[in-house]
């Protein structure tokens, strides 16, 4: 069979067409190179992340402290979430290994929260959890840990704020390891009970609720166990609409109490201690205990004090003094 | 080879509604339209229209409850909540369907500290524990009963996490994935360049839904396209 001769306009369309994707992929090259280095250079914007404490047991659930300033001499504006789920916030972990690996949230929200301008020295500050996400545990061994944050951001016009904050140091200690073993086991009871921990509630999540009150049983006075008194008790304290069984759980505000009470002072973080003063507050408002409700909140409002990223509390906490100031 | 498309289970509780289609420049653009667009054949199912929302009796120390949904309430409405089909690929003969679910809840979001907000439009749920991606739109929100366009656009930018694209796939200015922040009132139902490469260039089972666990997706296909920009 005879092979077909490319024809001369042949030619000239495959020179073009050569031409033109060699320039369009030089101007691509181009543009990327430019883009990527625009975020560092057009904003003055740092951010800091801090651990609540130096050493952690396994599988003690982990927050950290973040903090976004604007060092430049000018306002900049920013998108105000803090957090993970909005994308603004992208955590990476080095593992004692050395392996680096995203910490991805298990919800992305979206969210029509206005650009917010933030003046020149000012800051915004969150907590957030790096636990657990969508790939489960994120601190499976002791060992030391490396995490860092990026702000990353597009505001409206397109513009793209970036900020990476320096890697901060966790250690996870060879301490207590039985309970976190326990904690973590592999299959579904340890995800689940890492889901419990992470949200405070989800009464459908039976395996992992079970996995919790058995380590509760087993080490009954292990720095985990304060965690897991706190996200029971704090599910207790609310209702659950339970769209599965068609139904609503109502609040067990005695049983909230219980478990809440057993936690001793001091041994959650502050982000924590709040919402455990706020649910014993419910629980007592629930039973109509107007004295305990308010020395409760009292210590809600103290540990609030002006500290920026508590302050999304004070909702709550005012509505809660409100309800217990009409209880006769 | 067969052909793959996918199938989404979109139920909504009482009192909300679907997305209607919208009309642009003389064209008519649906959710099945915008995916078309990219070569994705997508079908929307409404299937259950009218989930009662759940009431508690008003409690006097939070009397807008029943307004709110948290995260493991949406875990449950999700994971086990109304769904007809089972989430993930299915193999029929040479051809993959891969199942999809979403649903419009008649509520505001409240996150896990307890915090209520009203802003929250849309959420995609990553289960660890398997490769299920549903989505929930919080029908509450002002843009989202306010506005069929931005219900419209939420929804099918959810449906775009399902497909693993990211806020950053977005062109930053106007395209599907931006956030509704970066796009405020002017948005387009278009995928752009990132977005299309991803759909369109990386391996399969880091595209289509419900495939691969989410920690091998983010292990291989990079969090950020910065290399499309």
């Amino acid at each position: 069979m005879r092979k077909e001769k490319p024809s001369r306009v042949s030619k000239a369309y495959r020179l073009i067409a050569f031409t033109a994707c060699t320039l369009l992929s030089i101007m691509l090259q181009r543009t990327s190179v430019l883009q990527a280095a625009e975020p560092a250079s057009n904003n003055k914007l740092a951010i800091e992340a801090a651990a609540t404490k130096e050493h952690y047991v396994l599988g003690e659930p982990i927050y950290l402290l973040i903090r976004l300033q604007n060092q430049g001499a000018t306002s900049a504006f920013v998108s105000p979430g803090l957090d993970s789920e909005s994308g603004n916030l992208a955590i990476q972990v080095t593992d004692p290994a050395g392996r680096t690996f995203p910490m991805t949230p298990i919800m992305t929200l979206d969210e029509d929260a206005a650009t917010v301008s933030l003046a020149s020295r000012a800051w915004l500050a969150s907590v957030v959890s790096v636990f657990f996400g969508s790939n489960g545990w994120t601190f499976q061994v002791p060992g030391v840990y490396r995490v860092a944050v990026t702000y990353r951001a597009t505001l409206s016009g397109g513009r793209r704020v970036e900020a990476t904050s320096l890697p901060i140091t966790l250690t996870v200690s060879t301490n207590e390891l039985e309970p976190g073993r326990f904690l973590m086991q592999a299959g579904p009871a340890g995800l689940e009970a890492g889901k419990l921990l992470l949200w405070h509630g989800g009464d459908h999540l039976k395996a992992g609720q079970e996995q919790l009150r058995e380590l509760l049983s087993r080490y009954p006075e292990s720095t985990i166990s304060h965690y897991v008194r706190f996200s029971l008790g704090r599910s207790l304290s609310e209702s659950f609409k339970d769209y599965a069984a068609n139904k609503v759980r109502p609040a067990n505000f005695n049983g909230a109490i219980e478990l809440l009470e057993k936690i001793p002072a001091r041994k959650l973080p502050d982000y924590l201690e709040i919402q455990r003063s706020l649910a014993l507050a419910r629980s007592a408002i629930g039973l109509k205990r107007r004295e305990a409700a308010q020395k409760s909140l009292q210590e809600a409002r103290s540990l609030i004090g002006d500290r920026s990223e508590y302050q999304h509390f004070l909702s709550q906490l005012t509505r809660l003094e409100q309800a217990a100031a009409a209880i006769p | 080879m067969g052909a793959s498309f996918v199938v989404v289970e979109y139920d909504k509780m009482a009192g909300t509604a679907f997305p209607l289609p919208e009309t642009v420049g003389g064209s008519t653009v649906t959710v099945s339209s915008i995916y078309d667009k990219v070569g994705i054949k997508l079908t929307v199912i409404e299937d259950d229209t009218s989930i009662p929302r759940l009431l508690d009796p008003v409690s006097p120390s939070d009397p807008y409850e029943n307004d709110f949904i948290t995260p493991p309430e949406i875990d449950n409405v999700l994971m086990a909540g109304h769904r007809r089909f089972p989430i993930g690929p299915v193999t029929v003969g040479r051809h993959t369907r891969y199942h999809v679910y979403g649903i419009v809840v008649d509520h505001y979001f409240q996150k896990s500290d307890g915090t209520k907000t009203t802003t929250m439009m849309g959420v995609t749920l990553t289960s660890p524990a398997g490769n299920q991606r549903p989505f929930a739109i919080f029908y509450r929100n002002a843009n989202i009963s306010g506005s069929n366009a931005k219900f419209l656009r939420t929804t099918a930018h959810e449906i775009g996490h399902v497909f693993n694209l990211h806020h950053e796939d977005g062109d930053g200015r106007k395209s599907i994935m931006n956030t509704s922040e970066t796009v405020g009132n002017r948005f387009d139902y278009r995928f752009v360049r990132c977005e299309k490469s991803h759909l369109k260039c990386h391996p399969k089972v880091y595209v289509w839904p419900e495939v691969m666990p989410k920690s091998s997706v983010d292990s291989l296909h990079p969090h950020s396209h910065t290399r499309c920009r």
